[in-house]
């Protein structure tokens, strides 16, 4: 995954500089300007500007301390260029607030300047924290009363059985609020069982089992009806991810139960914090999948087209990292080595849209494309971070 | 170390540990993330009690990860405690195990050049300045385990950065450093700190020497670090880094 790879060596290179511009996207999903390693950088040409007119290099910084810094260079150039991901790098940000002190203090100033360098640093950084902190940004479901993990009492929680969670993210997190000898697996997610694997003959032995069988489906209040039953579009995707899979529910109701988890942040502060939770709905085995499976080639005439566009940006278009599926726009590629999406749309065009673009880019229609009439500029993909000499 | 010394480093982390602690105090909720509602608490769950026998993929390929750092917050998240509460212990927790070793660190590189009081300014502006990132209190504020993995890492830094080098202390650097990469494999990207230990000035018969003796640690330290892990990934796909590398290991699909 390249999210935060720099594009351009450049901009890889000045990143320690780039690190101080408060825009998503840049080292980390979210707004975390750091002006450490510009710091750190600056200071140690002026140390080196300053100091070396009268001392030795040696004599500014002991060699073990030169070789540190050297060392820790390479480790931010090595993140840089092969994740970039500020969350692989927490050892890194925390170890160039010493560094920059470390540096700092060889100023050749006053000890009355250089201190006042180190509490302006200091000060300076925390305004950059203090502009863009905000508290549980990674939330997506509030833990308000306690304990973390609660379900509310139902009757499901006295005997084990098979519990199938339906979605992209598997919610786990109830497993240890059921019966500790039921078992559980996730349809429809992430993860898709391809027959003659290990896993797949797993899940057909679950799907073999004794125990009763229920779906989990978060139920969030905005796909409820009044009597906490799923809305008529909630039920077209539960039983379509289902039938994915060979199961089908087994009766026209599902067991609401509130829990906190199944919320949302709007409620973290007020507001009816147990309107949300979990359905529990009967399934059964039907054994027949109602889907093709995933690998089946779809709109194999234009294999062509996307071959034309991964060629000409293989870094973002890698061959191999996405297949054709259909959507509500025609069909499309989700290359999530990039987080980039290629639609040829149902009117014959093709455009591409990175996840954070807010609107996509037409390279033409599809028989341009096929000849290879388009244009894309591969190292500024919209969407992806730019450095400032490069925004329009 | 004096006794003066411990003193600041027990205030310093205090202060640290407080200031972290306020923040979901402050907001007065805490929250489960996407990873923490898709695998962390489930990765908790399995550390002390495996469900190969039962489960098939119920966190998906998360479910493969290195479990035992979730533990921790798995039993804090089954306390009858509001969010809050859990946030602000998790916080303080994390920071309490992490500034030690950065305050050891500006020990080594801040050596006391004045006053005792400027050196303690110096120390106390460093760890603050360390941990005065957007990425770092947002990790410190959520049930991942990049910051734990970090603890390591940071031990290994302030062990090795002192002006007298030695086998014994680059072999325990270069043990926490396989630590940190059975943690999380992120953590190859520290090695070229590791290197620079091995290159600091010396003969080349001991550069040799102690070259030989931090690859050794190295792999001890990954090895005992994984070893309860691996060896369920052995007894299950037969490849103790599963999914990693295995058309090498040759398992089933």
């Amino acid at each position: 995954m390249i999210r935060f790879v720099p594009d351009h060596w450049a901009d890889g290179l000045l990143r320690p500089l780039l690190l101080v511009d408060p825009v998503a996207g840049l080292y980390i999903e979210l707004q975390a300007p750091d002006g450490r390693f510009a710091a750190l950088s600056l200071l140690l040409l002026l140390v080196l500007a300053l100091g070396l007119a009268g001392r030795r290099r040696r004599d500014l910084l002991e060699p073990w301390q030169w070789l540190l810094l050297l060392g820790f260079a390479a480790c931010f150039y090595a993140w840089t260029f092969v994740s970039g991901n500020g969350r692989y790098f927490i050892w890194g940000l925390l170890l160039v607030g010493p560094l920059v002190v470390m540096v700092a203090r060889q100023l050749k100033a006053t000890l009355a300047l250089r201190n006042t360098v180190i509490l302006g640093l200091l000060g300076l950084q925390l305004w950059l924290v203090s502009m863009t902190f905000e508290a549980n940004s990674w939330s997506l479901r509030p833990w308000t009363r306690g304990p973390g993990i609660a379900l509310a009492n139902t009757p499901l929680k006295d005997q084990p059985a098979v519990f199938v969670t339906i979605g992209t993210i598997t919610h786990s997190i109830l497993v240890p609020q059921l019966h500790p000898a039921s078992r559980w697996t996730n349809v429809g997610g992430q993860h898709e069982f391809v027959p003659g694997t290990l896993e797949h003959r797993r899940f057909s032995e679950l799907m073999a089992s004794p125990l009763p069988k229920y779906a989990v489906v978060r139920a969030s209040r905005l796909a409820m009806t009044p009597d906490q039953q799923p809305v008529e579009h909630a039920w077209v995707v539960i039983r379509r991810a289902l039938g994915r899979s060979g199961l089908a529910l087994q009766a026209p109701e599902c067991t609401f139960v509130p829990s906190d988890m199944g919320g949302s942040r709007i409620n973290f502060v007020s507001g009816p914090a147990r309107d949300s939770g979990f359905w529990f709905c009967p399934i059964l085995v039907t054994g027949q999948a109602t889907a093709e499976p995933r690998d089946a080639p779809t709109a194999p005439d234009l294999d062509d087209v996307f071959a034309k566009i991964e060629q000409r940006c293989p870094r973002i278009f890698p061959q191999g990292n996405a297949q054709t599926r259909p959507n509500d726009e025609g069909v499309g590629r989700s290359y999530n080595h990039s987080d980039v999406g290629v639609v040829v749309n149902s009117l014959g065009y093709v455009y591409f849209k990175h996840m954070r673009a807010l609107n996509p880019t037409v390279l033409g229609h599809v028989d341009e494309v096929r000849a290879g009439r388009f244009e894309i500029d591969c190292e500024r993909i919209p969407g992806r971070y730019l450095p400032p000499w490069a925004r329009h | 170390m004096t006794r003066a010394l411990w003193l600041e480093l027990l205030l310093v982390t205090a202060v640290a540990a407080a200031a972290v602690a306020a923040i979901p105090l402050q907001a007065g909720v805490w929250g489960w993330s996407w990873d923490a509602l898709n695998h962390h608490i489930y990765l908790g769950l399995v550390s002390e009690s495996p469900r190969w026998h039962l489960d098939v993929l119920a966190a998906s390929g998360q479910g493969w990860q290195y479990p035992y750092l979730y533990w921790p917050v798995y039993r804090l998240a089954e306390l009858p405690i509001d969010g809050a509460t859990a946030g602000a212990i998790w916080g303080a927790l994390l920071v309490a195990l992490l500034v030690p070793p950065l305050w050891l660190l500006s020990l080594r590189l801040l050596p006391q050049q004045g006053k005792a009081g400027q050196a303690i300014f110096e120390r106390s502006a460093a760890v603050a300045l360390g941990l005065s990132s957007v990425v770092v209190l947002q990790a410190l504020g959520t049930t991942a385990n990049d910051p734990l993995a970090a603890v390591p890492l940071l031990w290994a830094v302030a062990i090795m950065a002192a002006p007298q080098a030695s086998d014994r202390r680059a072999a325990m650097a270069a043990a926490l450093w396989g630590m940190a990469v059975a943690f999380k494999l992120t953590a190859l990207l520290a090695a070229p700190l590791l290197l620079v230990w091995w290159w600091r000035r010396q003969p080349v018969a001991a550069q040799l020497r102690r070259g030989l003796v931090m690859v050794a640690a190295a792999a001890l330290g990954y090895t005992l670090t994984h070893a309860p892990w691996g060896w369920q990934l052995w007894q299950h796909y037969g490849n103790p880094v599963f999914p990693l590398l295995h058309g090498w290991f040759g398992a089933e699909p």
